[in-house]
């Protein structure tokens, strides 16, 4: 059954950003203060491109406190892509993200997933090291704050979903 | 007499549902067979939007319809959806469990909201307060690191942006004071009736012109890198290297290979021009030797294009990395006509916009030679300029 919409979560360590990304891409609005997310926060979003249809989306904001418990829970259910995000200014969440990648593909085998280094605005682009660099999978730059590649990085997201489930 | 011997009269049990339902502890919500909401109950679930599909009301059930249907053949199953908030048009609702089961004294699907109970919300505030210091700390402490590094960067920034300002206005005086003369001279060739040397003179000043467009070009190509992701094209990439690698000044002597497979790919053809451009240009320019060797592989990955630009040339010092992808951090010297050092500065921030990605190995401590590994993805979309749109799912009804 073609679902009504497709699932993505954002999926992270704590503080790195996954609520302001939600809050730029669905209502363009950025606030500074940190709220941490308790359980999940969710919201629909309609990704626009013009080559295709518009693709309907529930975004699924975690928790980044849950850790790996997420891997082993409800909320992963039927999910048809992942965004990982990292803060650039924090390094420990980059090195992090190829293990949520890992752990998210071994749950749903095949299933989208693109990289998000958010907090772009604090730093110039810099190459990238270690497992990230040599890893073969969609990776944006982007900033919460000033809005930069948010919107695209969906778009690429959504693109990518009904290409694999037409 | 214990509690369970009591017998249940069931007009007090509905009232006192009734009463807990009215006070915002739980709310119902009534499914059809398609799974369409036909009634709710309740404060706790005013946000759900009666004669809707369940999973465009409350989201999260969204791509669960098979295991909403699923309930029916195993009645004791509960799909529970712990601790999620519904944010729509700004708003939040409470922070609701969830749980559907299958009714069977009314043959239909119902969905329970509970508010998440006050113990679990001491628990959540302390962990609130917990991870705020935890990311406090760490803040105070990266932040004290990034005020030293800012303050050093910026000076290094200032001076930077002198040094390219002189620069370029160093360079672009000199063809300009060229021009002046050489138009002085023109103007009394003409006078003396002598249109040869003219004619020579004007060609002089056609050269000197090219050099400052250059220059000028290098400058807007950076400015503009990001803006160049507008036009997909059909490319036939192996075309493309082989034009852009023919349209580069080269030394006689420095080879160029290109190598492994070159796909058809509808993309950016313009930015991708603009990165082999640069990356390569950059391998040619920074050679030390006379005959060198220069080449271009590319293999296709699932998601990318792997682009790599290796040379035989000094190699680059691994202190160096980062620098040389910020914009004038010009290791050659500019006033020499050595490359401004902006080439790279321009294919990292043409990168980032297309969801690619560039790195780059090299030791020159150990050995000579760089690799410049460029991922470029296979599959690019382009915005509706108008994004992004928030989706209104419905307002708030205020009933209830
Ligand atoms: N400068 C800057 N700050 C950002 C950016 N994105 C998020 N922040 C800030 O980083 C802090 C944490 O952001 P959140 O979006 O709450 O992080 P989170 O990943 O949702 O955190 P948890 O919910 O605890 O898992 C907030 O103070 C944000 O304002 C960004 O792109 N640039
Ligand atoms: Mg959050």
């Amino acid at each position: 059954m073609r679902p009504s919409a497709y699932k993505v979560m954002l999926l992270g360590q704590i503080g790195v950003g996954k609520s302001s990304i939600a809050q730029r891409l669905v209502f363009d609005r950025f606030d500074t203060s940190y709220k941490p997310t308790i359980g999940v926060d969710v919201y629909r979003y309609e990704a626009k491109t013009i080559e295709a249809e518009p693709v309907p989306m529930i975004v699924w904001d975690s928790d980044g406190n849950l850790g790996d418990a997420m891997f082993r829970h409800v909320y992963l259910k039927e999910a048809s892509a992942a965004l990982i995000i990292g803060d650039v200014t924090r390094n420990e969440t980059i090195e992090a993200m190829p293990a949520i990648a890992a752990a998210f593909r071994e749950r749903l085998p095949g299933r989208c997933v693109c990289y998000l280094v958010n907090k772009s605005d604090l730093s110039p682009p810099t190459p990238l090291q270690g497992e990230l660099a040599r890893d073969d999978t969609l990776l944006f730059h982007t900033s919460a704050l000033t809005g930069e590649n948010v919107t695209r990085a969906f778009a690429e997201t959504a693109r990518a979903i009904v290409r694999r489930a037409p | 007499m214990s509690a369970i011997d009591v017998p249940i009269r069931e007009a007090p049990l509905i009232s006192a549902s009734r009463l807990l339902a009215e006070r915002g502890f739980f709310g119902i919500v009534w499914l059809d067979a398609e799974l369409q909401v036909t009634g709710r109950y309740g404060p706790l679930v005013a946000f759900v939007s009666i004669g809707k599909d369940v999973t465009e009301t409350i989201l999260p059930f969204a791509g669960l319809e098979a295991d909403l249907l699923a309930l029916r053949s195993d009645r004791h199953a509960v799909l529970d959806i712990p601790s999620v908030t519904i944010v729509t048009n700004g708003e939040r609702t409470p922070r609701l469990n969830l749980a559907a089961v299958w009714s069977e004294a009314e043959n239909c699907i119902l969905i329970l909201a509970s508010r998440a109970v006050l113990s679990v919300d001491l628990e959540v505030e302390l962990n609130r307060q917990i991870r705020a210091r935890l990311i406090a700390e760490a803040d105070v402490v990266a932040k004290s690191v990034e005020l030293q590094h800012t303050n050093a960067e910026l000076e290094r920034a200032n001076t930077d942006l002198e040094q390219f300002a002189s620069v370029i206005s160093h360079d672009l005086k000199a063809p300009m004071r060229e021009l002046r003369f050489l138009a002085d001279d023109v103007d009394a060739m003409l006078a003396a009736g002598d249109i040869d040397r003219s004619r020579t003179a004007l060609a002089a000043m056609r050269q000197q012109s090219g050099r400052m467009s250059a220059m000028l070009s290098s400058l807007l190509a950076y400015a503009t890198a990001a803006q160049k992701v507008d036009v997909l094209e059909d490319i036939d990439t192996a075309k493309l290297v082989a034009a852009v690698v023919n349209s580069l000044p080269r030394p006689p002597k420095i080879r160029v290979e290109i190598t492994g497979d070159w796909p058809q790919l509808n993309t950016f053809g313009a930015l991708l021009d603009l990165v082999l451009r640069n990356v390569i240009g950059n391998a040619l320019a920074h050679h030390d030797r006379a005959d060198g060797h220069v080449k271009v592989h590319a293999s296709e990955l699932k998601e990318s294009l792997l682009i790599e630009v290796s040379d035989d040339g000094p190699g680059i010092d691994p202190a160096h990395y980062d620098a040389i992808f910020l914009p004038f951090r010009t290791l050659g010297d500019p006033a020499k006509g050595e490359p401004s050092g902006m080439g790279l500065a321009i294919v990292a921030r043409a990168l980032s916009t297309v969801g690619g990605r560039i790195t780059v190995h090299s030791d020159a401590l150990k050995t000579r030679g760089t690799t410049f590994s460029i991922w470029w993805p296979k599959s690019t979309v382009t915005i509706q300029k108008n994004c992004p749109t928030p989706y209104n799912v419905h307002s708030f009804s205020n009933d209830a």
